[in-house]
């Protein structure tokens, strides 16, 4: 298995083989003999080259969170796996809703159906928190539909703009 | 013994009151907005009501909203906790007048103190030190001269109008004033006009010396001792300890008969806390009454035995004091951490959002006063304090040691806190060799490591990072809204080169 995980401006590739605990972790030249207990689904007793470490984790969307001792990390999967890995798992994502950051309401479309967008192209400026938020495009793609209207109230999980990555095409 | 108490508040000091009385025996009504239905608080109590938006003034500030719950709840008592309506006259009065007992001191004493001028004046009477400046300007320089003379050098420059530190000067002998007064002048006139200016007694580097103290409805008052509570960002106090290394048995108890001359002086009853500045030189002057509950208010429970919040309900339910002086002594050392929702490393920005898993540091002398679970999502609408980590060890020593570990300890993943900046406080050269000041923050933390600072276990944390079990994350269900991909999951991490 290997992963591309961020960590501020860093990128490592950690590569992990291996079965029924007994694994062989790769970062960079460093190779480490890792023995993997999985207490919970957030702790992890590790052996790495013998010595003991606890592990507390968690995952959302593409953050990685994991403390050992006192420090705590943040990694992040880069987002070209998402959108750019043409054949694999993203590819399957044969759509992507653009939907609010949080309760609020729509304030205005800055594109129609069919509009073709560029990376960072603003789509629509969503009201929440008495602040208004312009949501952009991470994708280049077309605008296959727009589910609201200006003055719409939108809920967290609504789509409000439908688009069609250009990459499928 | 009241019967009913509804809890005016919310997160951590809503769920500790809700604990003293269930000690009593005594059932509560928590009251909650619509932001905090799966809040802690809800989840405690007897019984929870619904008093408004998330907006605390529609709902943890609305005093009609708060009374009605009461009465239709049966409550005979309301305890304010702190912050909301905890220092707020007319919210007392009201209470008063609805015949529900206020668990704190009678609006008139709140009013009094909460008053600046009237309570310099107290002070005054009851003949304890305030810091000492010219009650009205000068029109020449022999008259500031003389004004330095009586305060005392050093002196501080301030100017009438003043604000931002425009035209603050710190003098330290009577050669230096002339020049400074003239050049202040100047600078106050350009900054706001007017060229009014007054001196204050400056003082350097104090410490935040702060007394407990309990009155019953009879007269009876007691002090507690003290806590130091000096660890501030932005007069935002983050670190507390109990005993102060900066009192002696002399200093602490003339410190304490003049807390409880204060609240004499003002009638007070109830749980209060007399606040002090304390100078190099030990002189001490009195800053303010807070008339509430204490947010650090554990160190003293931990050194002293006495449950205070159980102690404000059983005083409001006119019990005579129960205790005396002769009763109560330090006993070990106590050190508070304030644990907030907010990113040290990104200039303190608040940090609301989901805690993703968390586990609180458990062992002998740990305490938690928590309001958060894990699951919990903390709402961007209060104040982000989500706990407190308290320790209590034999010594001063000791008790940083345990501390320090216990912060280790304490996980909470998926949004920012302040932990490991806690952390690096209390492990601190100058914190450990009790060097703790007002400014401590400004003289040794003004620039702030990054997140990117933090290695000394990253190549283990890459390791732990790329084998968790995918359990953790929801299954993907086609079709379902959440499922989608949006830039603001993304956002956060998008780095453009």
């Amino acid at each position: 298995m290997e992963h591309e995980l961020r960590f501020g401006q860093e990128c490592f590739k950690v590569t992990t083989e291996g079965k029924g605990g007994k694994l062989r972790a790769t970062i960079g030249d460093e190779t480490y003999e890792v023995d993997l207990e999985n207490i919970s689904e957030n702790c992890l007793s590790l052996l790495i080259d013998g010595v003991a470490y606890t592990a507390y984790v968690a995952r959302e969307d593409n953050k990685r969170f994991v403390q050992i001792g006192e420090e705590q990390y943040l990694f992040e999967e880069p987002e070209e796996e998402a959108f750019g890995a043409i054949g694999g798992a993203a590819a399957q994502l044969a759509e992507t809703g653009i939907g609010p950051p949080m309760p609020g309401k729509v304030v205005k479309l800055l594109v129609k159906e069919g509009d073709r967008v560029e990376v960072g192209q603003g789509l629509v400026i969503v009201e929440a928190m008495k602040m208004e938020h312009e949501i952009k495009s991470t994708i280049e793609a077309t605008v296959k539909k727009v589910n609201f209207s200006a003055g719409d109230l939108v809920n967290l999980g609504d789509v409000i703009i439908e688009l069609e990555p250009a990459a499928m095409s | 013994m009241l019967k009913k108490i509804l809890v005016a508040n919310r997160g951590e000091i809503s769920v500790r009151v809700i604990k003293a009385c269930r000690d009593l025996g005594i059932p509560t009504v928590a009251v909650y907005s619509e932001a905090d239905r799966a809040a802690l608080h809800v989840q405690q109590a007897d019984e929870a009501v619904c008093i408004g938006p998330a907006s605390p003034l529609e709902s943890y500030l609305n005093i009609d909203n708060i009374i009605s719950s009461a009465k239709e709840r049966d409550c005979d008592a309301i305890h304010p906790g702190y912050g909301f309506l905890a220092e707020n006259p007319e919210f007392a009065k009201r209470c008063e007048k609805e015949g529900i007992v206020f668990i704190g001191p009678r609006g008139e004493t709140i009013q009094l103190l909460g008053n600046k001028i009237e309570s310099r004046i107290l002070m005054k009477k009851a003949a304890v030190p305030i810091i000492p400046g010219m009650e009205a300007t000068s029109e020449d320089m022999p008259g500031f001269k003389k004004a330095a003379r009586e305060i005392g050098y050093p002196v501080l420059i301030k100017a009438s109008l003043g604000g931002g530190g425009k035209a603050m000067k710190v003098i330290e002998d009577e050669k230096d004033l002339e020049s400074a007064i003239e050049s202040s002048k100047r600078e106050a006139l350009s900054a706001f006009a007017d060229d009014t200016l007054y001196l204050e007694k400056f003082l350097d580097r104090p410490r935040h010396i702060e007394f407990q103290i309990l009155a019953d409805n009879y007269g009876n008052t007691i002090h507690l001792f003290e806590r130091e509570c000096s660890i501030q960002r932005r007069h935002q106090k983050i670190i507390e300890e109990t005993p102060s290394t900066a009192l002696n048995r002399e200093l602490r108890k003339k410190m304490g008969e003049d807390a409880v001359r204060v609240a004499e002086a003002a009638g007070y009853s109830n749980a209060g806390t007399v606040e002090f500045l304390l100078d190099q030189k030990g002189n001490y002057y009195f800053l303010e009454v807070n008339t509430r509950v204490q947010v650090e208010h554990p160190v003293t429970e931990l050194t002293t035995g006495v449950d205070l919040v159980k102690a404000q309900i059983r005083i409001a339910s006119g019990e005579k004091l129960w205790i005396g002086p002769e009763d109560l002594r330090q006993q070990g050392h106590a050190i508070e951490c304030r644990i907030y929702a907010e990113d040290p490393e990104n200039g303190f920005l608040p940090s609301a959002g989901k805690i993703l898993f968390m586990r609180e540091p458990f062992g002998p002398g740990i305490r938690n006063d928590s309001g958060i679970y894990s699951g919990f999502t903390v709402p961007v609408y209060y104040d982000p304090i989500l706990s407190k980590l308290l320790v209590w060890a034999g010594d001063r020593n000791e008790a940083i040691k345990r501390m320090e570990i216990a912060l280790s300890d304490y996980i909470v993943l998926g949004i920012k806190t302040n932990i490991a900046f806690l952390r690096d406080i209390i492990v601190h050269p100058e914190f450990v060799s009790g060097e703790t000041y007002t400014s401590f923050l400004d003289d040794h933390f003004s620039g702030y490591r990054t997140d990117s600072d933090r290695r000394k276990f990253l190549s283990q944390a890459l390791v732990a990072a790329s084998l968790i079990p995918t359990g953790t994350v929801a299954p993907k269900a086609v079709g379902k809204k959440e499922e989608f991909i949006t830039p603001w999951q993304t956002l956060g991490s998008w780095r453009v080169g």
